[in-house]
């Protein structure tokens, strides 16, 4: 009966937000306390890499999947290169319907949008979007099984890469440096997850040839990773802590507690438009991509609202006009976007699926199917309730 | 032919056009009744400044009825009477255009006088009102024409509807001389040119003889008015009609005027009902008006002239006063009071002690022959004692003749005397209420018709005259009056009169009239027609002027100075 | 001469909600005479023209030294959509105009159109439809009738005043009660 559902009864919750809080503040505290420890180690590890990234790769440092240096001084602070005169942007992100068993039918989209933003230009940016219906049994039901989240969300990241790729090689002409810019972290990882082993094999290989092709294009790209919450600098450092020889007189090691702190408290010191070292990706998953040539590394941003985490890959690492590039223009397109490159939102914006669309391409496909003679399955009565209830709740 | 020419013939007036041209829609009637009238609100293209009190309009029944009807007041109102407090900004055309018409409006008051039939081409007094939210338009001039009829024999043009050029206003004289008339307006309103026109317009029609006791010699022969100019007395424009007498004959002489008789009245003639009307203006006082009786009995047909001997010598020795005095039956005070009085009468050179002539049977003779009289006082008229004994003196000889006639012919032993109207000037002067009752003129108007003679009197100060005499007055043709008492004297014993008398004090103070009564159909405000060049060749009188004066004439008209004074 | 404004997103018998993707420079406009092609055809008059609340617009907004590519990114591209209010003020069936409310209103998704000059000559040849517009209280009714007579009185041509001035007589016969809202209202479509 409408008017009758029981709201969330937040006298309820009243302790458990209480308690909350609580813990909430005991982090910060620890963190504020923490942080400055843990600075202090980086600036006393600060020039010495190669210890670093020989525990990195021990097996200590693997089993931790710390973060490893780069050849630059640790501790370091670079300020924003100048942002070139003319420079083309092209990011992609994507969405997805995921497939429903109370739907209409079994399907899932998956909508990519994009945008090329020239700077400098004076020009309207060009916005597109490409959506894409998986219908196929092969699509929805690899190897027999109904697919599943995570295989749709795979294959939406690869999506992602493709028509990045294929776009920003389209657009690049030469003259005009160009980057290509991704929603969250460059480096893929398909294992523990809900993803078929073939299925996963196909998917990063598909994903490192867009790799190869960019950089054979001479096209840097950049992921980039709003609010991280990794600590993979913080579990460099603890391992270097307990393997190394004590620093003398700075403090006590961070103990177990240290999953409390993330990098972004570690590399607070940043100033607006700074960036922090460069360091690799400590994960497993960055062999494969190593194995490739598209080592993933990361640094730290300040944003001008906060701290991100942008990765790019060797090639763009080690590549000195490229990485200031990447540095410049993600910098410039968060100036004006509250932190977030202004390019991504656009993206995301374009791809989003909004619920009257969804109900829209549902209408088309039952016409559609009735088209054909086909009965329109009972629309699932579970579905149908769970609607209504929603609607109700959304007034 | 040129472009112009045909134009010419295309825009061709008729010499006398008949109101074709569509009716104007003036508004709605919202409310009222027959008694007060009806309320009508303006419809918004209606220029309020353009009404005028005493025009007609026409309302249009439902019930296919057209009510004639007068506008008798003209008033301002609004939607919302918080306007008044707040009026719009008036120095933008576009709001006040707005406003007009819709927030704010004029208001008629307009009084149905007469209705017409479906189908009917008779007008008759209004007995009902139109309903509400019947349209009301601009009287046409077919319309007005309809009601005031055509010119014919009983019917002379008098005038134009206000506003209304081309639609003639005809009285009926048949019906004015039936009774007793009155032209009233204040001084310089133009009442002796209205008289004339009326005066013009009888003898023309032929539907009575006049007998005008013409007090400044205006009738007659050609006077002079106060502009220069002279306009034609009524001998001139119907020759062989009219005949003048006079009283001063050097004075006709030296105006030029021809006689054809002069009166002459002998004392011995005079009897004591011709004095007593000069009771109040000679100051001779009850007792004094007795002895005039007692004196004409003692003293014979010579009482006069006894009298005025007994007050200049003592030729007859001690007479038959002395002995009067004697025996007490006067007093002696009583009779020097009357013999100084009377003894105004030598100064009126036209009473001798013996005339052979039967001036009142002379007079008859003209009148029986159709002939119309017009009596000049020359410098008498400006004695009022002259110009009230001689007009009583022959008025109530005339009359009695009349009286006799008319009873002779009851009995079919003669002929019915022709009806016969009497001009009198200064009437209140005759009709004062004290004296109304015993006078030979209040009793002529109360008489109405009986016996074929009614007066028309000229008077500006109609609240002098007894109520019950003016309320036997048939047909008034009123000009300008301010005085509240004259404007309420001439209504009296006229229903609806209340809303009249708006229109009656709002008249121009020359050429324009108010007729109501007997002689028209409804009341009607009339542009009074001028007398003159157009009214002469009417009545058939061939113009023998040579072109100067002529143009002066015409510019004189043109200014519209043709209006004499009356002073 | 007729402009495609949108399609109808929200509707109901009085009113009805329009999405637009893009401004022109004369669509949609405050005030302006539109119909929705149903089956009868359903005329109104634009109320409100409202870009989606858009905390992202907001934040660009606050950029001191915003590169053009921005404005016109936001201008020309965003998906923001633009609601369009849209008041009924009538209807034409088997080609009368009836200036009271349609039996039905638009249809979801119906495509609203700006009406030419002849037919918005047409449609303001009586003025029945005022009290429509005039008793929707909640919206700036007297500035929208000013700004729908103003466009009606402009396609007039010559006409112009004489149209206005009748029109204000029939606004001064329905606000006669009400002189100073009247008065504002006059002050807006003096020629």
């Amino acid at each position: 009966m409408p008017g009758e559902r029981m709201a969330l009864e937040l006298s309820k919750v009243i302790g458990q937000i209480h308690e909350m809080g609580q813990e909430l503040a005991a982090r910060a505290r620890q963190e504020r306390t923490l942080s400055p420890t843990a600075r202090d180690w980086l600036r006393h590890f600060a020039h010495r890499q190669e210890e670093l990234r020989q525990i990195a790769t021990s097996e200590e440092g693997r089993r931790v999947r710390c973060a490893s240096p780069g050849d630059e001084p640790l501790d370091m602070a670079r300020p924003a290169p100048t942002m070139p005169e003319r420079i083309t942007l092209v990011a992609a992100d994507g969405s997805q319907i995921y497939p429903d068993r109370h739907g209409i039918a079994l399907y899932y989209v998956i909508n990519i949008g994009t945008i090329v933003f020239r700077h400098g230009s004076q020009r309207a940016p060009e916005v597109a979007t490409n959506p894409r219906l998986f219908y196929t049994d092969d699509q929805v039901f690899p190897g027999g099984e109904l697919v599943s989240g995570d295989l749709v969300s795979a294959e939406r990241t690869l999506a992602e890469i493709q028509v990045l790729t294929d776009l920003a090689l389209s657009v690049s002409d030469g003259d005009v440096p160009c980057i290509a810019l991704m929603d969250g972290p460059l480096l893929i990882w398909l294992q523990r997850t809900n993803v078929p082993q073939e299925r996963q094999a196909r998917i990063l290989h598909d994903y490192l040839t867009c790799l190869r092709r960019l950089r054979s294009g001479g096209l840097p790209i950049a992921g980039f990773v709003s609010r991280p919450f990794s600590a993979e600098v913080i579990a460099l450092l603890n391992v270097a802590h307990r393997l190394l020889e004590a620093p003398s007189g700075i403090g006590r090691p961070l103990e177990a507690k240290v999953r409390n702190v993330t990098d972004r408290a570690l590399f607070r010191f940043l100033q607006p438009g700074e960036r922090s070292a460069l360091f690799v990706r400590g994960t497993a998953a960055n062999e494969d991509f190593q194995a490739h040539g598209h080592t993933i590394y990361f640094f730290y941003l300040n944003t001008g609202a906060d701290l991100a985490r942008v990765e790019v890959p060797v090639w763009v690492a080690h590549h000195a006009e490229w990485l200031d590039l990447v540095h410049a223009a993600i910098y410039d397109q968060c100036r004006i976007n509250n932190g977030y490159p202004y390019v991504l939102t656009r993206a995301d914006e374009q791809a989003v699926i909004l619920g009257e669309e969804r109900e829209a391409l549902e209408a088309m496909i039952g016409r559609a199917m009735a088209s054909h003679g086909l009965p329109l399955p009972e629309f699932s009565r579970k579905a149908q309730q769970k609607q209504k209830a929603r609607w109700r709740k959304r007034r | 032919m040129s472009d112009d020419r045909l134009l010419d013939i295309w825009f061709h007036r008729p010499a006398t056009p008949t109101g074709t041209a569509a009716a104007r829609r003036l508004g709605i009637v919202v409310g009222g009744s027959l008694s007060e009238g009806l309320r009508v609100k303006l419809d918004q293209n209606t220029v309020v400044e353009g009404m005028a009190v005493g025009r007609y309009v026409v309302i249009h029944g439902q019930t296919g009825r057209r009510f004639f009807s007068i506008i008798t007041d003209v008033a301002l109102d609004a939607i919302n009477p918080a306007i008044e407090k707040t009026p719009p900004d008036t120095s933008d055309r576009f709001i006040t255009q707005v406003y007009q018409g819709i927030t704010t409006f004029g208001r008629l008051k307009v009084t149905p006088m007469l209705v017409l039939d479906e189908g009917s081409q008779e007008p008759r007094p209004v007995k009902t009102v139109p309903a509400h939210f019947s349209a009301v338009y601009e009287a046409s001039e077919e319309d007005v024409s309809r009601v005031f009829g055509a010119a014919d024999e009983q019917h002379f043009y008098v005038g134009t509807p206000l506003d209304m050029d081309n639609v003639r206003v005809h009285l009926n004289l048949e019906r004015f001389v039936q009774r007793s008339s009155g032209v009233f307006g204040k001084s310089g309103t133009g009442k002796t040119f209205l008289t004339r026109t009326l005066l013009a317009g009888i003898i023309k029609q032929g539907v009575a003889v006049n007998l005008v006791f013409d007090m400044h010699n205006e009738y007659g022969w050609e006077s002079e008015g106060e502009h220069r100019y002279r306009v034609k007395g009524l001998r001139q424009l119907f020759p062989g009609q009219v005949s003048v007498m006079t009283l001063d004959p050097e004075s006709s002489q030296r105006r030029g005027s021809k006689v054809d008789f002069i009166i002459r009245i002998g004392y011995d003639q005079i009897e004591p009902e011709d004095v007593e009307l000069l009771a109040p203006l000679m100051g001779l006082t009850d007792v004094q008006v007795g002895a005039l009786y007692f004196l004409r009995r003692r003293l014979g047909r010579a009482w006069i002239e006894r009298l005025l001997a007994e007050g200049e010598a003592e030729t007859e020795g001690p007479g038959e006063l002395e002995q009067i005095l004697d025996e007490g039956k006067l007093h002696g005070g009583t009779l020097g009071a009357i013999q100084r009085k009377l003894g105004m009468f030598r100064r009126f050179d036209f009473l001798q002690p013996h005339v052979s002539v039967d001036v009142v049977g002379k007079i008859m003779e003209y009148l029986d022959r159709g002939m119309h009289v017009i009596l000049e006082f020359g410098r008498y008229g400006s004695t009022l004692e002259a110009y009230i004994l001689v007009a009583n003196y022959l008025t109530r000889r005339i009359h009695e003749r009349y009286v006799q006639r008319k009873e002779a012919a009851l009995g079919r032993k003669g002929e019915e005397p022709r009806p016969l109207v009497i001009t009198i000037e200064e009437a209140h002067k005759f009709l004062d209420p004290a004296i109304a009752r015993h006078t030979i003129f209040g009793t002529i108007a109360r008489e109405l018709r009986k016996y074929n003679v009614t007066l028309l009197i000229v008077d500006q100060r109609p609240s002098g005259i007894d109520e019950e005499v003016m309320s036997q007055i048939g047909t008034r043709v009123t000009a300008l009056l301010d005085n509240e008492a004259d404007i309420r004297a001439v209504f009296t014993g006229v229903s609806g009169a209340g809303e009249l008398r708006q229109v009656l004090a709002r008249l121009d103070t020359r050429q324009q009239a108010l007729i109501l009564g007997h002689a028209v159909p409804m009341p009607v405000v009339v542009q009074t027609r001028p007398y003159g060049p157009e009214l002469y060749a009417e009545v058939g009188h061939e113009e023998g002027e040579d072109l100067q004066s002529k143009l002066e004439r015409n510019v004189a008209l043109l200014r519209g100075e043709q209006v004499e004074g009356f002073d | 001469m007729e402009i495609e404004v949108g399609r109808v997103i929200r509707s109901s018998t009085t009113r009805f909600t329009v999405g637009c993707r893009v401004l022109q420079p004369q669509v949609p406009v405050f005030g302006a005479l539109v119909k929705a092609r149903a089956g009868v055809e359903i005329y109104g008059l634009i109320y409100d023209v409202r870009m989606e609340d858009d905390p992202f617009l907001r934040q660009i907004a606050t950029v001191d030294d915003l590169q053009p590519e921005y404005i016109e990114d936001q201008r020309h591209n965003r998906q923001v959509p633009i609601e369009v209010g849209v008041l009924v003020v009538g209807y034409r069936h088997n080609g009368e105009i009836y200036h009271w409310l349609p039996p039905q209103p638009p249809l979801s998704l119906d495509v609203i159109h700006t009406c030419g000059p002849e037919e918005c000559v047409a449609f303001t040849r009586q003025f029945d439809y005022f009290r429509l517009v005039l008793e929707s209280r909640d919206l700036p009714a007297d500035e929208l009738l000013a700004a729908h007579l103003r466009y009606a009185a402009q396609v007039r041509g010559k006409d112009k005043d004489s149209f206005l001035l009748d029109a204000g007589r029939e606004l001064a016969r329905l606000l006669a009660m009400d002189p100073i809202r009247l008065d504002a209202l006059l002050g807006r479509i003096r020629p």
